[in-house]
Formats: structure tokens, C-alpha cells, sequence
């Protein structure tokens, strides 16, 4: 820019040169700079680095801080930069990482761990069970923490390596909270903290572009096996940019969807996760009329055709989920059942076949006859109702349609609603607990099952309430033995004659689980995937460090 | 003193955007609580937990509450801490304003480059083959979004000829201190050269409407005649007349790219402003959110600023030295390159004009500057071509008003042209040139033809689309993405809708939403026109209101209206007729004025004509032509910004055919080879802007009395 003093000496013909003239350079510089470019292109990479594209809500916002979710809230994943107390391995399996040993008090009320004795964090200070200790009242106390560890009363460092945890009650999901809640000092400055985390774990935060990747390099003082991958680089882009990033061979790896699943770019092929990333359409089980509370409001509750029992079993039973996966997801993707199939505490009982007839007999001995629309009716009463789903999800926007064409064919006249997670009257949230809604779930977590089922549950937006589910439930997170905690998960869903099983009360409708797609470059050897939970981010890293170039 | 009026100005308009942003936050129907947090991790947190963070995200205090809080800490330069990011907004804003602000200024300056010699270009040969050229590809680019467009440059030049990186603004994986400037300017450049496109239609066009004008005039005419080629002719005299206002439309020209760079972040996953305001937006972060708009005014307040400074340094007459009304001999000094009288000054012109116009109207709608230039150089030859005052009037007066409409073909651009040359008109006595309007005005048969076909074609669009309505969200997943052919003309989409179907179905709700979004628009500029005209004070408040609405880009505006209302139809309608009635407003008060200054008012009124008969003979006439003309030109804005909005997942539910639905859902399949969805529906939206582009034209050239008359 011109000053102001020196154009006014200018003559103003002079001063408009020298303006036109810096205006044609400034046209010219990215012109100049892209010829520069193009010539070193090419250049082969280190065989320890890994360029990774996640979707953009996979970056942490608030930095890589447990205290704000990193790892154990928004995205449920291994921390990477903090170690944890416990880990899980493949098979969901618990495993040790800063404790050797641990395990619950009889009462299931005291839980003790022994640590690793002579592990630092990465600004040299010795890791103690004092710090443990430090973070678990640290997350509990901060308002803001999207972890809710009410259940913790005490944490108690009895030794630099030894922790005794008191809870107030039971928590047999205890240790899946811990798998992926990351150990931070004592010193923690929340202020500073997520930009510059300190931490024990595999990795260090080498560099944060916020908005657009996150460095990440192998931590030379970690306790455990060298990580093969020194440097992660992981990118944050619509899965549009993504798929441009891998056309263009920036990327190894790359998240992507089923609607891009088929048209891989050269150099790349497609690499699938299983997942227990399912969808599921909330079905309302009380006559409308009622509210019920979710935080501070009271929402409308009821829906006066899904508190039909036989509307709930007809639409089970009258779903193809095969052709649903194979229109949806170009077969990208498996039939759902439940929330949590193939997973320890997944009840067999949710499994059911397609079986138009058996529906259309429970609709008839209910007394429901199709009008000359085709539409069931008994009375004034027409089986129809509307079906909430995000509209900015691609794929639920599939889903919805395809459910909603084959309930239509059956004769539920289903209409989708494309609208938003918001309060308004035509927000989704308004609609939680009196209308159908297209969810997605999925967690490596028995305790999801607690939420969606248990009649005071986070989620149990089909406002479904039996005592003796909620006996099971309650039994299941009281349980110290892991074996009778699954015995009473599986009964919450089925025990034989009453549960919310489809030829029980029905009460959602699970569609599908959606398969993790990726663009990968087929000399990158991933190392063995966990069942992926919901959203699309840091799982596939989880096990980073195991993973490899082959040599070609 | 005008420095610190200009302050407090600025003062009281940041302070406004400021409440506005916390207000419309306020109302805004997101839960921060939950909104940043995924349902499966909000499922697992008891009432307890909930309440906490409800009472961390504010949303348990009065929005009064929360912005006395905020405006107290902000006086002292605490302008809060960014929830969603955990850091002082001050540091978020530092963080991502040098992106986007080099971003601006390279595309900004590259569509000023542009721009301008495209436009000079068309303007020196109006008729010829380039003229059409240019005027075709302006053309689209207004009736094309600006997401679609920078779609198409990622596939075309990232993707497919891989010349430039496919987004961020630095190399992946490389170590933040070793990033050249080089490479951030290469970073750059993409998005910085689609950033420009969305400018550059606008500034050419208008800049063609003064080439044609000036190439027209007699200085030029006589410089021709003295033997002078064209092209001397042109790089003499005409091009610095030229420049003026194209510097005018330049800073005008920011408020619309910064509201493009929103859209442009978020194709190319550049980290700047825009892309913040979305994810602050979405996630409820109202000290984020607010601390943008505040930022976000200040820039146009400053680009309006600098627009007059630079003013002042390119133009003498405008320079402190003759801002008394002394005597010529001071626009004499002020520099050796100011064109001598006998070369066909172009300012002359402003001297006759002003002094046929008696001083009445120059005083009122163009503020001072005029006046004093016309009694500056009173005695000066009797031409009379007017267009170029309009050029020297600074941005923030009248004559910004043709920079604000990304539109063409305004051909009245501003309200002091307009007014200057009606009233030279009047004069009895004079010889005016008419040669380049006459050109451009085909008879009144033609104009009503035009008028009436494009309208024709237009209902007929919107019946069928309305006709085929329910038929269009008809889904079967099981005939998806099938390719044009005699069963499916447009094809089919991702869920196996016909596209054909859908595509006119979406075009007429479009077309309801982009007309009732330009009524109402255009309705609140005649009533704020009407009350400005009739006082001081009124007219005070009124340029108050519409400073107001230009100091935030209008998208970022739209996109708090729309979480305010709610989406859907009833935000977009509302949100662009709030947002694009200063435009309108601008003109309607200014031919007011003029009219109302007028002789054969002032006879009317010595005979004794009621105010009411009066405005109902002069007034009305006056004013139709000018409301029908802004409401055409509303119309691809509305459709636009609808576009834009639902493409940012603000806009209408995904169930209705809308052209902006249509066209963000099918750019995702445009790489999987699916082009049909895309294509056909955007040239039919470029089709329909175009028949209303027609529509406007022929019902200016039918109704303005000025034209009318010959």
C-alpha cells in the first residue's frame, strides 16, 4: 500500500502507475509461485509417515484436552497423545497400559489399580498414580466435560503407583470409560492445555493448523513398543475435498463414503472397517398426551400410531434390511438388529427375518384394514407418520426414503422429514420423544444400552418404561462378574418373554450398520481394526503405531 | 470534526451489529449445549451433567445479561472467550483474519484488474462481438452460485490438471516454520482467482455502462475529432474517467466477497473467517460468532473510509484544497495532470448540471461534494453529459448505490445521475447527445414483447412446476443416478427422483421464493424511501439503517436470520428482503427528491395541486418504474442466497425441490460421474435469471418515463 504522504507528492498520473503496476503484480504472484511448485511434486516419502483425511468434525475443536472429550467423549477413541489406565485390544478385551493390574472391591464400589512405575510425560515429569488420581476428579468437577463421572467419589493415589477409585454406586461400564480416557498431570493449565498437550502416550502434538491438519510424531520416551509410524499427519476435509485430496495422491488414506465407494481413484482401493455404526428409527411407545423431561424442558411424548404394539412388530417384520443395505449403502454396510450386533453383551434374540405375511396378520388380528389408498386404517385412525432424519446426512436422507417406500408399499404411509438437531418447533429435538427419528448409535460400550433402554435413560427417546428392564439394566452395571454382566445385558433385551426384542415391544427399529470406507493406497498395511463405534474419525488410528509400509 | 463524526458513526454502527449478532443468537434455535456434543456422548450424561453445561453454554441467563456482560468486557478489549475453541476470541480472530484477509485482497484486487479491462473492453465497441462476449460471460457468472463455481474450479484445476493444491492454506505434513510465503500464495491462489469471479461480473458491467457513456461524450467525441485515434482518445482522457467509479464499485465491492469467501472456505477447507462463522454458527458460540460480525463491519466501514480517501487523492477536486468554494484557480494548483478546459473537462459537466439543477437537488441527495464543485467552476463550457458525476461522488454518498447490486445493466445507476441529468434535460435550449442510449433502446413494440414472453415463459414454468410439485419428492432408491434418456430426460438423482420433475418443480419454487423475497424487499425500500424523504431526521435514521445492513456481508447475515427464524422458506424470504432493500432504498430516495424539486412540481404545487394529487400525478409514475426495475433485480439475488444458504446447511428442508437443494446435492455426485443432476438444473436456473433479467429490461424500457419519451 501506497502511503498517504508519499502520493501526495506523486503527480496523480505517477501515483495511478504505481498502483496499476503493483495491482498486475499482485495478480501475477500465485501465477509465479504455482510455476515454482509444480517441479517438485513428485518426491518420494519416508517409509515411517502416514498422511491420514478424517471428516472435518473429527478435529477436536478445543484442542486434544480429555478435559473438553478428546478421546473419551465427542469421538470414543484411543487418546494417542495420553496414555490411559486400561486399554481394549481387538476383541474388546481389557488390557493393561499405565496399570498392570486392576480390578473392583466385592461390593463393586472400590476399584484398585497398580501402575507402571518409571513412566514420564513428554515434559520429563514422572507419571504418578497422584496424577491419575488428579484427572478423574479433575474431569468429574469441570462443568464443561461432555463425560458425566458423577458416579466418582474419591480417587485416592495410596502410592506413586497405586490408585484406589470409590464410586457411589456400581459401574460395571467402569473400565470402558477408562479405555479411553487419557492420564494428564497434576499441573494441568486448562487455558493452554489442548493446544499444547502434555501427555505419556505414543505420540506427541508436533503441530496443530487448526482447521486444517494436526502433526503428530512418535514419542522417543514412550513406555511401551516403538510406534513404526514416527510422523501421522492427519488432515480435516469434506468428504468432497478428500476424495479430491486422494485423486491428486496427497493422501494415503483417506475417509470416505458409500456414494463414493464405487468410482476409487487410481492408485488407491477401497479398505472397509466393520462397525457397530448402526442406524435405528426410534419408535414412540405412549399414546401422545404425556411429556417427558430432557434436561430443563419438558417435550411432547406419544405418537398415536407407533404406541401401537402390532404397528411396532408389523414394521419390524415387514423391513427388508438386505435391500435397504444394497439401495442405501451399495451393500456397503450390514443388516442391524440391535444397537451394539456382534458385539459380547448383543442379544440373538433381536434378530428377525423379513415376513410380510406374519405382519399383515398382526395388522389384521388388530383389527387395521387397508383403505382404497392402500393405507392401513382402523377406525378414524390411519396408520401414517412422519419420519425425522438430519437432512445434512447423505445417507440417513437414503435411508429414510428407502424405509419410508417400503412401509408405504406395506401399507404405513411413511413421510420423511429432512430437518436439523435443533429446538425449533420443526427441529428434530422437538420431535425426540413424539415422533420416529432416524438415529445413529454405536459404541464399544455396554452402557449405551443403559441410555437407550432404561426407562429413565439418556436416550430412550422411544419413552419405553418396563420395571423389569430396568431390573436387568441395573443388575448389569452392578454386576463384578463380566460373565453375569453380559447374562443380564442380553436378558434386558430378550429374557424369554418380555423385552424390547421385535417379538417384544418392538421398540426401535434397527436398520443397518454402516461399514467404514476408506481410500487406501494398497502398499499401506493397516493393522487390525477394532468394530468401529459411530462417527467417522480417530478409530482407524487407534492402533497407528502398528501400522506399515510393505515393501515394493 | 467529520473525523470524529466519521467514529462515532462507526462507533454506534459496531455496536448495533454487535447486539443484532447476540440477538439473533439468542433467538437462534440451536443448543449449544448439545449442539457440540455428539447424541451418543449426550445420551450418557444425567440431568445433573446437562444443567452444568447448559449453564456453561449461557443458555441459562437473559440475552440481556449475557451482552451487557459482553459489551462491559469488550470496552476493554476482552471480547470473551470462544467456548467452542476454548481460546480468547481475540486470538481465534487473529488466527484465521490473516487468512482470509489476504484472501480477500488477492481476489478483490484481481477482480478490480479484471473487471475493469473486461468492462473498458466491452464498453469501447458496444455491439461488437467481444462486447457480447463479455456481457454473455458476466452473464452467467451473475446467474451461476458461488459454490458451484468453486466446486468446478477444484475438480477442474486441482483435481483433473492438478495445477494448484485442493485446499488448505499450507503443504500437508510440511513444519509450519520452513512454509515458504511462496507456497501460501500458491495455497492461495485457487480460491483467491473463484473469490474474484464472484466480482467480477459486476464491476465489468457497470464499468461497460460508463465506457459506453464516456466513449459517448463530447470530451471524448472532440478529442476524436482533434485527431486523437480512439485508442489515445481513450488512454487519455477517457480511462481516468472511467477509473473513478470503478474504485467506487471496488469498495462497495467487499461487503459481496467477503460473503463469497464464506462459501469459498468451505470448498477449498481454507481455515479463515468464514469457515469459523459457520462452525460458531452451527456450534452456538455467541462471543465467536459476534467477534466476526464486529470484525466483519469494521472492514466495510474501513473499505467505505479508504474509498473516500482514495477519492480525495485521485480526484483534485475532491482534495482538501477545493473543498471551500473559493474559486477555480485552486482546482488549478492542485495538479498539473488535471485535464485543461479546452481538452472537454469531464467535471464541467457537473458544473452545468449542478447549476441547471439550481443547487436543490445536488444539496440534498449528493451531499455536499457536487455543490462544491459545481460553484467551483460555474462558468464552464455548456455540455451536458452527466454520467461521470456520478463517478466522483465517494462510495459512501449516493453514488455507491450502483455498487451494491451485483446485477447489470442499471443502466440509471445512480440516484445523482439520474437526478443530473433529468434536470438537464428539462432545460429548454440545449443540444444532448443521445447517441449511446439511443443504441441501446430498441421501440416500445420490441420491449413490450420481450417483457411479455419472458413473463409468459416464466408463469408457464411455474405451473408446471407447481402442477408436478407432489410428484417430485417421489423416491425409488432402486432406479438411482440413471442417466438421461426418453423415460427420464433429466435423468434421475442419488434417491431416484426424476430430475426432470424435480428441476421444474424447483424452479417454481424458486421462482415463488426469489419474488416474494424481492417484494418484500423492494416494499420495505419504498416505505424507507417515503419516510426519508420527508425529514431531515427521517433521512438521518434511514442512512443510519442502511449502513447498518451493508456492514455485515450479507451472507453472514443471512445465515443469523435463518437460525433466528428457524429454516426454511420463511428464513430465507425474510432474510434477504432484510438484508437487499438499501440498494433500492437509495434510488427511490433520491428520485423523491428530485421529482419533489422539480419545476413542474413547484408549478403543481403554485396551482394548487393537494400533496396527494401530487404524488399521485408525479410521484407514483416516478417511482413505479424504479420498484419494478429493483424488484428484477432482486430476483437472482434471492435465488441465489437461497442457493448459497442451503449448500451451507442453513437453508430449506431437503424434502422440497429448490433450485439451491437440487444443485448442493448433486455437486456431491458430479465426481462419481452423475453429471446430469447438476447440469441440467443449473442451466435452467441460468435460463429462468435470464428470463427475468429480460422481464426487467423490457418493463424499464416500457415504463420509465425518461425513456418512454423518445
Amino acid at each position: 500500500m501506497v502511503t498517504n504522504s508519499s502520493s501526495i507528492v506523486l503527480p496523480r498520473r505517477d501515483f495511478l502507475k504505481v498502483t496499476g503496476a503493483g495491482l498486475v503484480l499482485m495478480g501475477l504472484g500465485p501465477v509465479l509461485s504455482a510455476c515454482e511448485k509444480d517441479a517438485g511434486k513428485s518426491a518420494g516419502r519416508p517409509t515411517n509417515e502416514v498422511i491420514v483425511a478424517m471428516t472435518t468434525n473429527s478435529e477436536p475443536e478445543a484442542g486434544f484436552d480429555p478435559h473438553f472429550g478428546w478421546g473419551c467423549a465427542e469421538h470414543v477413541h484411543e487418546p494417542l497423545i495420553q496414555s490411559t489406565l486400561i486399554r481394549t485390544n481387538a476383541s474388546l478385551e481389557f488390557v493393561g497400559d499405565l496399570a498392570t493390574e486392576w480390578g473392583p472391591s466385592e461390593d463393586g464400589l472400590t476399584w484398585n489399580f497398580t501402575l507402571r512405575d518409571g513412566v514420564t510425560f513428554s515434559d520429563g515429569t514422572p507419571l504418578t498414580a497422584q496424577d491419575a488420581a488428579f484427572t478423574l476428579k479433575s474431569i468429574r468437577d469441570f462443568e464443561a466435560a461432555p463425560l458425566d463421572l458423577s458416579y466418582l467419589d474419591e480417587a485416592i493415589a495410596t502410592s506413586p503407583t497405586t490408585l484406589e477409585v470409590h464410586l457411589n454406586k456400581p459401574y460395571s461400564a467402569f473400565p470402558y470409560i477408562l479405555s479411553n480416557l487419557g492420564i494428564v498431570p497434576k499441573t494441568y493449565d486448562r487455558e493452554t492445555y489442548g493446544h499444547a498437550p502434555i501427555g505419556s502416550g505414543r505420540y506427541l502434538l508436533e503441530q496443530w493448523d487448526q482447521g486444517q491438519q494436526v502433526i503428530l510424531t512418535a514419542n522417543p520416551n514412550y513406555f511401551g513398543d516403538k510406534p513404526t509410524m514416527q510422523k501421522i499427519t492427519v488432515l480435516f476435509m469434506e468428504e468432497d475435498a478428500a476424495r479430491a485430496a486422494a485423486a491428486t495422491g496427497t493422501v494415503d488414506i483417506a475417509a470416505t463414503t458409500a456414494t463414493f465407494a464405487d468410482t476409487v481413484p487410481t492408485g488407491y482401493e477401497l479398505f472397509t472397517c466393520q462397525t457397530v455404526d448402526c442406524r435405528g428409527i426410534s419408535l414412540p411407545t405412549q399414546e401422545p398426551g404425556g411429556t417427558r423431561k430432557d434436561g430443563d424442558k419438558d417435550y411432547p411424548s406419544g405418537n398415536s400410531v407407533t404406541a401401537h404394539l402390532e404397528i411396532r412388530q408389523a414394521i419390524n417384520l415387514a423391513l427388508d434390511r438386505e435391500k435397504l443395505v444394497k439401495n442405501t449403502l451399495s451393500g456397503h454396510g450390514t443388516v442391524a438388529y440391535s444397537v451394539c450386533d456382534h458385539l459380547p453383551w448383543a442379544s440373538p434374540d433381536m434378530a428377525v427375518k423379513t415376513d410380510l405375511t406374519k405382519a399383515e396378520s398382526l395388522m389384521s388380528a388388530a383389527g387395521w384394514a387397508k383403505n382404497p389408498d392402500g393405507v392401513y386404517a382402523k377406525g378414524d385412525q390411519l396408520a401414517a407418520f412422519d419420519l425425522y432424519y438430519p437432512s445434512s446426512d447423505s445417507v440417513r436422507q437414503a435411508m429414510a426414503h428407502e424405509f419410508a417406500s417400503q412401509m408405504t408399499a406395506f401399507g404405513i404411509k411413511v413421510t420423511p422429514v429432512g430437518s436439523s438437531w435443533t429446538e425449533d418447533a420443526s427441529g428434530i429435538y422437538a420431535h425426540q420423544f413424539s415422533d420416529p427419528i432416524l438415529w445413529g448409535w454405536g459404541a464399544n460400550s455396554p452402557s449405551e444400552l443403559y441410555n437407550l433402554l432404561f426407562s429413565t435413560g439418556g436416550a430412550n427417546y422411544a419413552d419405553y418404561k418396563n420395571p423389569q428392564v430396568d431390573a436387568y439394566l441395573d443388575a448389569a452395571l452392578a454386576a463384578n462378574d463380566p460373565e453375569e454382566a453380559m447374562r443380564s445385558w442380553r436378558a434386558a433385551q430378550w429374557d424369554g418373554t418380555t423385552g424390547i426384542a421385535p417379538q417384544g415391544e418392538a421398540t426401535w427399529v434397527w436398520l443397518a450398520n454402516i461399514d467404514h470406507l476408506y481410500f487406501k493406497r494398497p502398499e499401506l498395511a493397516v493393522a487390525a481394526q477394532k468394530s468401529h463405534p459411530h462417527g467417522h474419525g480417530w478409530s482407524l488410528v487407534n492402533n497407528v503405531d502398528e501400522w506399515s509400509w510393505s515393501q515394493s | 470534526m467529520s473525523f470524529l463524526k466519521t467514529l462515532a458513526r462507526m462507533a454506534s454502527l459496531v455496536l448495533a451489529v454487535s447486539f443484532l449478532a447476540f440477538w439473533m443468537v439468542g433467538a437462534s434455535p440451536i443448543n449449544p449445549a448439545r449442539a457440540n456434543v455428539d447424541n451418543a456422548t449426550y445420551a450418557a450424561l444425567g440431568p445433573e451433567k446437562r444443567a452444568e453445561l447448559a449453564a456453561y453454554w449461557g443458555t441459562d441467563s437473559t440475552l440481556w445479561e449475557r451482552f451487557l456482560a459482553w459489551l462491559g468486557h469488550a470496552i476493554h478489549g476482552d471480547f470473551g472467550l470462544s467456548l467452542l475453541f476454548n481460546r480468547p476470541v481475540a486470538d481465534v480472530l487473529a488466527q484465521r483474519a490473516g487468512g482470509t484477509l489476504v484472501l480477500l485482497f488477492l481476489a478483490w484486487v484481481c477482480s478490480a484488474v479484471i473487471g475493469f479491462a473486461l468492462g473498458v473492453a466491452a464498453g469501447v465497441r458496444p455491439g461488437s462481438h467481444l462486447d457480447r462476449a463479455v456481457r454473455g460471460y458476466c452473464f452467467i457468472l451473475a446467474a451461476t452460485p458461488t459454490f458451484w463455481v468453486a466446486l468446478l474450479m477444484l475438480t477442474v484445476f486441482a483435481v483433473t490438471l492438478g495445477w494448484f493444491p485442493v485446499g488448505f492454506s499450507v503443504p500437508v505434513g510440511v513444519d509450519a516454520s520452513i512454509v515458504s510465503w511462496g507456497e501460501r500464495l500458491y495455497h492461495l491462489a485457487l480460491p483467491a482467482i473463484t473469490l474474484s469471479l464472484v466480482g467480477v461480473a459486476n464491476i465489468a458491467l457497470h464499468t461497460r455502462e460508463k465506457a459506453i457513456d464516456i466513449m459517448a461524450s463530447d470530451f471524448m467525441v472532440f478529442a476524436q475529432a482533434r485527431g486523437l485515434s480512439r485508442g489515445e482518445a481513450l488512454r487519455r482522457h477517457g480511462l481516468r474517467a472511467m477509473l473513478l467509479p470503478a474504485i467506487s464499485l471496488n469498495f462497495a465491492n467487499i461487503a459481496e466477497i467477503f460473503g463469497g469467501s464464506v462459501l469459498v472456505e468451505t470448498v477449498f477447507s481454507y481455515p479463515g473467517l468464514g469457515q469459523a462463522a459457520v462452525s460458531a454458527g452451527i456450534g452456538g458460540d455467541t462471543a465467536l460468532l459476534v467477534g466476526i460480525a464486529v470484525v466483519s463491519a469494521l472492514l466495510i466501514a474501513a473499505g467505505n473510509l479508504t474509498a473516500d480517501l482514495l477519492y480525495r487523492l485521485v480526484d483534485p477536486r475532491l482534495s482538501p484544497a477545493v473543498t471551500s468554494t473559493k474559486s477555480t484557480s485552486k482546482t488549478r494548483e492542485t495538479g498539473e495532470s488535471t485535464p485543461t478546459l479546452s481538452e472537454g473537462v469531464p467535471q464541467t459537466e457537473a458544473a452545468t448540471a449542478s447549476a441547471a439543477a439550481g443547487g436543490a437537488v445536488t444539496t440534498a441527495a449528493a451531499g455536499a461534494t457536487v455543490t462544491t464543485v459545481a460553484t467551483g467552476i460555474t462558468a464552464a463550457t455548456e455540455t451536458h453529459k452527466t454520467h461521470v458525476v456520478a463517478g466522483f461522488l465517494p462510495a459512501s454518498t449516493d453514488a455507491g448505490e450502483l455498487t451494491r447490486d451485483a446485477t447489470p445493466e442499471t443502466i440509471e445507476p445512480t440516484a445523482t445521475t439520474t437526478a443530473v441529468k433529468e434536470t438537464t434535460r428539462e432545460t429548454p435550449g440545449r443540444t444532448v447527445f443521445h447517441t449511446a442510449e439511443a443504441r441501446r433502446v430498441p421501440g416500445r413494440r420490441a420491449a413490450l414483447f420481450l417483457a411479455l414472453s419472458c413473463a409468459a415463459l416464466l408463469v408457464a414454468v411455474a405451473v408446471a412446476g407447481g402442477v408436478l410439485f407432489s410428484q417430485a419428492e417421489v423416491s425409488d432408491l432402486a432406479n438411482r443416478h440413471l442417466a438421461p434418456s426418453a423415460m427420464h430426460p433429466f435423468g434421475t438423482d442419488q434417491l431416484g427422483r426424476d430430475m426432470w420433475v424435480r428441476t421444474l418443480s424447483g424452479l417454481a419454487v424458486s421462482i415463488g421464493i426469489g419474488l416474494l423475497a424481492a417484494v418484500a424487499s423492494s416494499l420495505i425500500a419504498v416505505i424507507l424511501a417515503v419516510l426519508a424523504a420527508r425529514s431531515r431526521w427521517a433521512d438521518r435514521v434511514v442512512t443510519w439503517l442502511i449502513d447498518l445492513t451493508l456492514a455485515v456481508p450479507h451472507l453472514v447475515a443471512l445465515i443469523l436470520i435463518a437460525f433466528a427464524l428457524g429454516r426454511g422458506a420463511a428464513g430465507v424470504i425474510i432474510g434477504v428482503a432484510v438484508t437487499h432493500w438499501p440498494a433500492l432504498t437509495r434510488v427511490l430516495r433520491a428520485e423523491i427528491m428530485q421529482v419533489n424539486a422539480s419545476v413542474y412540481v413547484g408549478i403543481d404545487r403554485q396551482l394548487g395541486y393537494t400533496p396527494t394529487q401530487i404524488a399521485w400525478r408525479h410521484f407514483l409514475p416516478a417511482l413505479f418504474p424504479q420498484f419494478i426495475v429493483g424488484l428484477t433485480l432482486l430476483f437472482p439475488h434471492a435465488i441465489m442466497h437461497e442457493a448459497a444458504l442451503t449448500f451451507l446447511g442453513f437453508g430449506l428442508s431437503t424434502e422440497t425441490p429448490a433450485m439451491g437443494i437440487i444443485l448442493s446435492e448433486a455437486m456431491r455426485y458430479l465426481s462419481v460421474g452423475a453429471w446430469w443432476p447438476a447440469v441440467f438444473p443449473g442451466l435452467a436456473l441460468v435460463g429462468v435469471v435470464a428470463l427475468f433479467f429480460g422481464l426487467g429490461q423490457g418493463a424499464r424500457r416500457l415504463l420509465d418515463p425518461h425513456q418512454a419519451q423518445r
